[in-house]
């Protein structure tokens, strides 16, 4: 039985439709991450399930339980929003027992569980200390044991490491997997960080204007992307993208751009126009001279790695190499040999093919 | 499951609630212009009239040309006697003087106290707080020997008397209420304006001033509202030449002129309109000006 | 300046930068000279003439200048502590303060609880809410007076109620006399404290407001433990600054009853306006303001430290 499902939401402020029409099942002790740029809607269905919003269409279980028409304080949900809304004026020790003392547990089982959960978030420590006086990573701790101790069936999470610095980002990302693990819990989390997404998650719901572009395994959404804008949107740095022209040449297959042509080992093709995405790390760079000149435009260091952006013909491209093989305004060589891309039609699937630029 | 039914009795009920709370807050300013229509039989008749039967300008004609007066007098059967001291013109000529006056001065000096409090400390450490304290004292406590000091100053019966008192009493609001805007402004600009070479004043007439723009007009229309509502001090410090509209309306209702109780409420009305438009205007600074800064809202 | 360099002087007060340089300090005093000639004149010297004549016997009527006037030691303040009404007038305006404030803050809150959400109509009921404070205080107690008339409306309402006629003269009643008082200060003021406790919640940041709901805080035990306490600074300076104000209240009293029937409806204002103005007691009312002004600087003081806080 799955722990949450959405069926068929959709949810409209004033003339606006920010969410259309959204359906998902998770299943019990999934991570789900709902990525998408941001206005994409991916806030408003985490208040839809929460209970702060009601959706216009659609219904929402819990299990077995209709959401609809419950108030968010009997829905039994954990909730971390991206302001953590830790409470200021009270202890740590008066955050975490909040939920507790709200639901009206019994003194010594709200004592119990606090010092549980200090212990496994590690904040024993802090749990006299004034809420406010803490920094943002503290607070972060405080916020999960908090929302966790109430033992929700689901963890609903909103942007909860946008506001972290690089090193704090990757403990918590850690953090949340063992967390994840440990409890089994079932975990929606929302975010625009794809590199989040593709790390934590078991399902990725990649999102645009409210509605599902992509969901899979994060494997199957990164390397088989179904449109352009999920291509564009996983992959840092975003990959090479151009249009090119089916034709044929001599009885084999070519792709074809204003001035690039390229061979491809498919026979058979969803289109005669098609997008081809070429991630910046398949793309290589070489200073050894051969056929395929391009020169290069821009140099970004990146620490261990440089983005040299390049012109090949019409076509601008980019490609990840070792930091400081090349500089702005050199000329550069792409070595012969095949070159992992892929096709793309809206809406079909992606086949993937190997290139060869014919010089 | 949240029952729908009892939703929608909560909103109504909410409803219900807001709708007799604005009909308390109504009914008082209701019943002052509904008399204010009212023929002189309706004043306080017997049931009372809730909307004036044969609703007349009367009062209004009253108010404004004490002459009707005296011919209604001769108009009624003798009981009453019309003897309205002053007209209602001169005393809206007094207040409009007195209040546009103490306004502007007490907007002018609480802007420039404001101004180097908040950016000099002047004044030493207490001043902002001795300007509290002004505000604490009942102003009775004050009218007494302030009588005998405005007749050793022959202000006694004054504008320049009245406009004096009311600039003093309101500095605190002034002073505050500048104040907080002023803290509102980044002092970066006027540091930068400092470093291109400009001097105090300048600063603060080129830099400050036009950003408080929107807070000393807030504040002068409430202190404005406040002078023009003023009675204690037009009551004690004036002896019947400077009459300003608040003891205007007490002379309809007094032993020389009977019981006036329709031309009082039409000068009620008429003297509260320009209160009530002002303290629209400036509504969302009320909270402001009536906490004296210390709440933005 | 013009060269782009910069001068030696504007740099000074830059490394100053949170704090005025000295010559500053003197000239931010100056901005401060007129006011405080203002307050010298008619604030610090009436306050000095007040302590002067509290210890005199002066009565205007006497045709002795003020500062003629015979000395009368303490018997004054002898005189005030056994004076039954002035301890009267001073109980009876402190209950007036207790009473009035804590109807408007209890009724305010209520009110606030209702425009917490957004429903349609809603600015246009704040709008006619906060009427009251715009009336002319005067005409505002003159309609009360109307109001309370014997053959007015509230007699005429509560007739309809206890479904027998009912001429009732308020404001000759001693015991009742208070009550017209009372509401018109509660009519009057209540929209301010709507305004204040409405500011108080909707400043509770909404996130913690979610927070605590999602948690599975009812709304009520969410407004107990979060609405509530982060409200509680700027409720409490409300009161504060409401309970001064009422204090000194005196414009309703003296339109509707002059402190009467006898001195049943006397605030310490009226006190102080009938034994000056009526009586031309005055240097037995400068005795009075004088202990009243030391009750309210003593209450100053008292407050001063919560207000310093709200200030930062």
């Amino acid at each position: 039985m799955c722990a949450l499902s959405i069926n068929g939401v959709s949810k409209s402020f004033g003339r606006q439709r920010v969410v259309d029409d959204f359906s998902l099942a998770i299943e019990s002790g999934q991570c789900v991450a709902l990525l998408g740029p941001s206005g994409c809607g991916k806030s408003t269905i985490l208040s839809l399930i929460a209970g702060f919003e009601t959706p216009d269409t659609g219904t929402i279980f819990l299990e077995d339980r209709l959401l609809n028409g419950l108030p968010p304080q009997e829905r039994n949900l954990g909730l971390l929003l991206q302001d953590l809304s830790v409470f200021t004026r009270m202890t740590v020790r008066q955050n975490l027992a909040f939920g507790l003392e709200a639901r009206g547990y019994r003194r010594l089982e709200i004592a119990r569980r606090v010092e549980a959960a200090a212990a496994r978030f590690g904040i024993v420590d802090l749990l006299e200390v004034g809420a406010a006086e803490l920094n943002f990573s503290e607070k972060q701790r405080i916020a999960l044991a908090r929302s966790l101790i109430t033992e929700p069936s689901v963890l609903l999470l909103d942007e909860p490491m946008s506001s972290l610095d690089a090193a704090d980002r990757i403990r918590m990302r850690s953090e949340l997997k063992l967390i994840h693990s440990e409890l089994r819990s079932t975990v929606l989390l929302v975010t625009h960080d794809q590199s989040e997404a593709l790390s934590l998650a078991d399902l990725v719901v990649v999102m645009r204007a409210g509605k599902i572009e992509q969901m899979g395994a994060p494997q199957a959404v990164f390397n088989q992307p179904g449109n352009t804008f999920v291509a564009e949107f996983l992959g840092e740095p975003p990959a090479n993208l151009f249009k090119a022209e089916l034709v044929y040449e001599g009885g084999r297959a070519e792709l074809k751009t204003a001035s690039v042509r390229f061979r491809t080992d498919r026979e058979s093709f969803a289109a005669s126009e098609l997008t081809v995405s070429i991630r910046a790390n398949d793309l290589k760079l070489s200073c050894e001279p051969g056929p395929v000149q391009v020169r290069v435009s821009d140099v970004e260091f990146l620490g261990a790695e440089d983005l040299v952006r390049f012109s090949l013909g019409d076509l601008a491209l980019a490609s990840l190499t070792p930091a400081g093989s090349f500089r702005a305004g050199e000329r550069a060589f792409i070595p012969l040999g095949p070159i992992l891309g892929l096709l793309l039609t809206s809406g079909r699937a992606t086949e993937s093919t190997c290139l060869e630029i014919v010089p | 499951m949240v029952n729908p039914h009892r939703t929608r009795l909560l909103a109504a009920f909410r409803r219900l609630i807001v709708l007799m709370a604005m009909g308390f807050a109504l009914l008082p300013v209701f019943w002052l212009v509904s008399t204010s229509f009212k023929s002189y039989e309706e004043w306080a008749s017997s049931p009372p009239h809730w909307l004036p039967q044969n609703p007349t300008l009367q009062n209004y004609r009253i108010v404004f040309a004490p002459e009707a007066a005296r011919q209604f007098a001769a108009h009624q059967s003798g009981s009453l006697d019309y003897k309205v001291s002053g007209s209602a013109w001169s005393a809206f000529g007094n207040s409009a003087l007195v209040a546009t006056a103490a306004t502007f001065l007490s907007v002018t000096f609480g802007t420039l106290a404001a101004y180097g409090i908040s950016r000099f400390r002047g004044g030493g450490r207490g001043f902002a707080f001795r300007l509290l304290t002004v505000r604490m004292f009942p102003p009775i406590a004050v009218v007494v020997p302030m009588v005998v000091l405005f007749s050793l100053l022959r202000l006694t019966d004054t504008h320049l008397g009245l406009i004096l008192a009311y600039t003093t009493f309101t500095l605190p609001f002034s002073v505050w209420m500048i104040r907080s805007f002023i803290e509102e402004v980044p002092i970066d600009l006027e540091l930068a304006g400092r470093v291109h070479g400009y001097g105090r004043w300048q600063v603060f007439t080129l830099i400050s001033l036009p950003l408080i723009r929107g807070g000393i007009l807030a504040t002068s229309l409430f202190v404005f509202i406040l002078n023009w509502s003023e009675f204690l001090f037009a009551l004690v410090l004036t002896s019947g030449h400077v009459v300003t509209v608040t003891l205007q309306v007490a002379n309809y209702v007094s032993a020389s002129s009977g019981k006036l109780y329709g031309v009082q409420a039409a000068m009620g009305t008429i003297s509260t309109i320009p209160v009530i438009l002002f303290g629209f205007l400036i509504q969302g600074h009320l909270a402001r000006g009536l906490t004296l800064g210390a709440v933005h809202g | 300046m013009r060269d782009g360099t910069l001068a030696l002087e504007p740099r000074r007060q830059l490394i100053r930068a949170t704090g005025p340089v000295r010559s500053d300090i003197g000239w931010g005093n100056r901005l401060t000279w007129p006011a405080q000639l203002l307050l010298l004149v008619f604030v610090l010297v009436p306050t000095i003439v007040v302590v002067w004549l509290s210890f005199t016997d002066w009565q205007p009527t006497d045709r002795t200048p003020w500062y003629q006037a015979g000395w009368n030691g303490w018997d004054n303040f002898v005189e005030l502590a056994g004076d039954q009404r002035f301890l009267g007038a001073v109980l009876r305006t402190l209950a007036i303060v207790v009473v009035s404030t804590a109807v408007e803050l209890g009724l305010a809150v209520l009110l606030a609880l209702l425009f917490l959400e957004e429903w349609a109509w809603k600015k246009f009921a704040v709008t006619v809410l906060l009427l009251p404070m715009m009336i002319v205080p005067v005409d505002a107690a003159n309609a009360f007076f109307m109001l309370f008339n014997e053959h007015g409306p509230v007699n005429q309402i509560i007739g309809w109620i206890m479904q027998r006629p009912f001429q009732f003269a308020w404001l000759a009643n001693p015991q009742w006399a208070l009550t017209p008082i009372l509401l018109v200060e509660i009519w009057q003021w209540t929209p301010l404290m709507f305004l204040l406790v409405l500011t108080a919640f909707l400043g509770v940041s909404r996130t913690q407001w979610r927070a605590a709901l999602a948690l599975g805080a009812s709304p009520f035990y969410a407004f107990r433990r979060i609405i509530l306490p982060l409200s509680l600074p700027l409720l409490t300076v409300a009161v504060l600054i409401r309970s001064i104000e009422t204090f000194k209240i005196f414009d309703a009293i003296y339109i509707l009853t002059r402190g009467g029937p006898g001195a049943a409806t006397e605030s310490v204002s009226m006190f102080m306006y009938n034994g000056g103005f009526v009586y031309f007691r005055m240097a037995y009312i400068a005795a009075a303001a004088l202990l009243v002004l030391l009750l309210v600087i003593s209450l100053c003081l008292a407050v001063q430290k919560p207000l310093l806080e709200r200030h930062g």
